[in-house]
């Protein structure tokens, strides 16, 4: 296919501001080439995207995108090629396109995509696997409620041929439903496959209060057994439509705290167990939902599960950083169900860790800039209390480090247990501080929290950089 | 109904009952943290204090509570709960509150409240009738901080987000709980924001509302001690509020922009 001279040059614009920006600072330009080129020509993401002849998975939801989209580019680096990707988790066009402008002649990728930003990419080139993770509250104020976005979704996977593959969680009851073309009396589109969790979540358990209607009929979904991390096995008491049987299983997932997993995968491959090592268990829903992407990819079960066994954390994503002799877990926790689940990873390690000394401090950094969407008011949807308990050692930081320490103050904090510094690096400071030499602290960030400690840290060489 | 725990009798007086409706479909935009401020600020001060969740298919007869929390919800539970609502001795609602019951609702359970919402669509759905406000589905959402001027028994300056695509008219008889100093408010046009009716209140404040304005929570438990006890005035005892109107300095200095210039490049980073 021949590129207009309008998308040729919005691609060379691209490019040349991407080898601009990394001369200043090699951690830039994941999101500022791509938006140059497409200001030059809004349909040179089209273009790039048509370019790639090989395998394309492309994966959305609220939570693990990053993630779930760097262990398919780990399998896919294992089957022998070296796909394209935008695993800073710049996810929305102007991202994708930045990662694009690098492509060179790479034949296969696995991209991340924001909510919005998966409809105008799958529409300019469907992917051969598509994986939908799942759908909670995040950020109202940009995404505007899940319902309509769900409709969005459905209406983008009705337009796909035979040759996507769909791969949706099974957990999650309306990331499930889009597997149906309209309602559950006819059987599941035929190109689609669930993903989900069969294994005993031993972390508090409430009421799913995200999905508790059916996307079908709107009564009321009766549930049996229920996930930490959201979801888990329905069933509608009007229709009758329950959870679907999973093609990918996770029969095991015993916890060994920070240090990760040890999992076992049930596949239409066979079966294999392998340790996985990223903590928390919607980090074993990801690498389960990677799996099945790069299985329905071509990959073979044994080249996925050493793929996933050599895993690190990606950027931000429970990164493990030293610090003073203490070790940082930078948590990236950016609406409830993520904040919930590093609330979940902190006390199940805590609860692991057989403890003499002082608890250490748990650092929440929330921002309220636009990437972190304004309205702050989802931190009151978190029990703080119910999953590390009241009084917990905390600091309190980011823009709103304030509405942070009202938050702990209303679960039962005391007011002097809540540090409040609002400026990121010295909050940081304060809470290695108060952690013993030898133990592992962790800070949880929003979006543009996470930016902003980062490259602070990455200037005083203290984390590496991205790339 | 499920009963969550009170907090033990610490005098020997009447326990104040909350009721809050429908917490798990009207529950978006962490409004439950209304709830918690009620409470935390009764047993603050030792007055016994009892929040009973109000599901689906209870039986809740309004004059029996002391406050009365109604939240908003997603498009389609919203719906879900207007027929319950609906059922629901609307005309006991409206007496209670005529009899002075102290009552909160935010956002859809504002327009709940109201006469009617006319939905995108042009369908006339009915409302409780218990607040003389109308509300009609409008072009785009309004989101954003909001800053509002309330008497100052209701808290003086009220802080907030905003995020709704209903316009709220205010009908005659009645009143706003403030003047929009920044934001949109009932409609975006009028500067008016919210509606009182006695011990009432409707508004489209998130944040959540009380947590960070205790003055209007403290209000509502006044009021309803009031009530109970058929004074004129209660004293509350004063609590320690700087936490409160730290975050509450915080959230007023929002920048109210969509995006800052440097959004606007991409590097809001």
């Amino acid at each position: 296919m021949s590129d207009t001279f309008r998308t040729q040059l919005a691609i060379s614009t691209g490019r040349a501001a991407r080898r601009a920006l990394k001369l200043i600072d090699p951690d830039r330009g994941t999101n500022l080439p791509g938006r140059l080129a497409l200001g030059v020509d809004p349909s040179a993401l089209r273009a790039m995207l048509r370019r790639i002849d090989g395998r394309v998975a492309y994966v959305s939801g609220t939570n693990g995108k990053t993630t779930t989209a760097s262990l398919i580019t780990a399998c896919l680096r294992g089957d022998g090629t070296n796909p394209i990707s935008n695993t800073a988790g710049a996810n929305l066009t102007t991202g994708l396109a930045s990662a694009l402008l690098t492509a060179g002649d790479a034949i296969d990728a696995a991209l991340e995509a924001d909510e919005a930003a998966l409809l105008k990419i799958v529409e300019a080139r469907p992917p051969e696997a598509l994986v939908l993770l799942n759908l909670s509250r995040d950020q109202l104020d940009r995404y505007g409620e899940i319902d309509a976005l769900m409709t969005k979704w459905r209406e983008m996977l009705d337009g796909l041929g035979p040759s996507t593959r769909l791969i949706l969680n099974a957990d999650d009851p309306r990331v499930a439903a889009l597997g149906w073309i309209k309602s559950p009396d006819a059987p599941p589109r035929t190109a689609v496959r669930f993903f989900g969790l069969e294994v005993e979540d031993p972390a508090p358990q409430r009421p799913p209060s995200d999905a508790s209607w059916c996307p079908f009929c709107e009564e009321p979904l009766e549930y049996g057994r229920t996930l930490s991390i959201g979801g888990g096995d329905y069933r509608c008491t009007g229709c009758g439509w329950a959870r679907p049987d999973p093609d990918y299983r996770l029969i095991k997932a015993k916890s060994a705290g920070f240090d990760g997993f040890e999992l076992a995968v049930e596949t239409p491959n066979g079966m294999d167990t392998f340790s996985l090592r990223l903590p928390g268990l919607h980090n074993a829903a990801n690498a389960l939902a990677a799996c099945a992407a790069a299985s329905e990819l071509g990959v073979s079960l044994s080249t996925v599960a050493k793929a996933l066994a050599e895993s690190r954390t990606a950027y931000g994503r429970a990164e493990p950083i030293e610090l003073d002799g203490r070790a940082v877990r930078l948590l990236l926790s950016k609406n409830p169900a993520a904040l919930t689940g590093s609330l979940l990873m902190v006390a199940e390690s805590e609860r692991l860790a057989s403890r003499t000394s002082e608890l250490p401090p748990v650092l929440f950094g929330l921002n309220d800039k636009t990437a972190d969407g304004r309205d702050v008011s989802w931190i009151w949807d978190v029990d703080f209390a119910g999953i590390i308990g009241a009084g917990h050692p905390f600091v309190a930081s980011g823009t709103r480090a304030s509405s942070v320490a009202l938050r702990l103050k209303y679960d039962g904090w005391p007011t002097d247990s809540v540090e409040v510094e609002k400026d990121l690096y010295p909050a940081l400071r304060a809470a290695v501080a108060r952690t013993p030499r030898g133990s592992a602290m962790s800070a949880l960030l929003t979006y543009t929290a996470m930016r902003e400690l980062r490259a602070e840290l990455v200037k005083r060489q203290l984390a590496p950089r991205i790339h | 109904m499920v009963g969550v725990r009170d907090s033990g009798a610490a005098s020997s007086a009447e326990v104040l009952r909350i009721a809050h409706l429908f917490p798990g479909a009207m529950g978006l935009y962490g409004d439950q943290g209304n709830v918690l401020a009620l409470r935390r600020r009764c047993e603050w001060r030792s007055i016994p204090v009892e929040v009973v969740e109000v599901q689906s298919g209870d039986d809740f007869a309004p004059a029996d509570w002391d406050v009365v929390f109604l939240g908003g919800g997603a498009d389609r539970d919203q719906e879900a709960v207007a027929a319950e609502l609906a059922g629901m001795r609307a005309g006991a609602l409206a007496e209670a509150v005529d009899d002075g019951l102290a009552m909160l609702a935010v956002c859809g359970g504002y327009q709940f409240l109201g006469q009617s919402y006319r939905t995108a669509d042009g369908s006339l759905l009915d409302g409780l009738g218990v607040l003389p406000v109308r509300t009609e589905n409008g072009p785009g959402r309004l989101v954003g901080p909001i800053e509002v001027e309330a008497a100052s028994e209701y808290g003086g300056i009220l802080v907030g987000f905003e995020n709704h695509g209903g316009r709220t008219t205010i009908l005659e008889g009645g009143e706003p709980l403030g003047v929009v100093l920044r934001g949109y408010g009932n409609n975006g046009e009028d500067r008016t924001e919210g509606c009182r009716l006695k011990n009432c209140f409707g508004t489209y404040l998130h944040g959540p509302v009380l947590p960070q304005n205790p003055g209007l929570a403290d209000a509502l438990i006044r009021a309803a001690l009031e009530r109970r006890e058929g004074s004129a005035t209660v004293e509350l005892a004063p609590l320690d509020d700087r936490l409160e109107l730290d975050a509450r300095t915080v959230a007023a200095n929002q920048d109210s922009r969509k995006k800052s210039l440097l959004g606007r490049l991409g590097l809001d980073f």
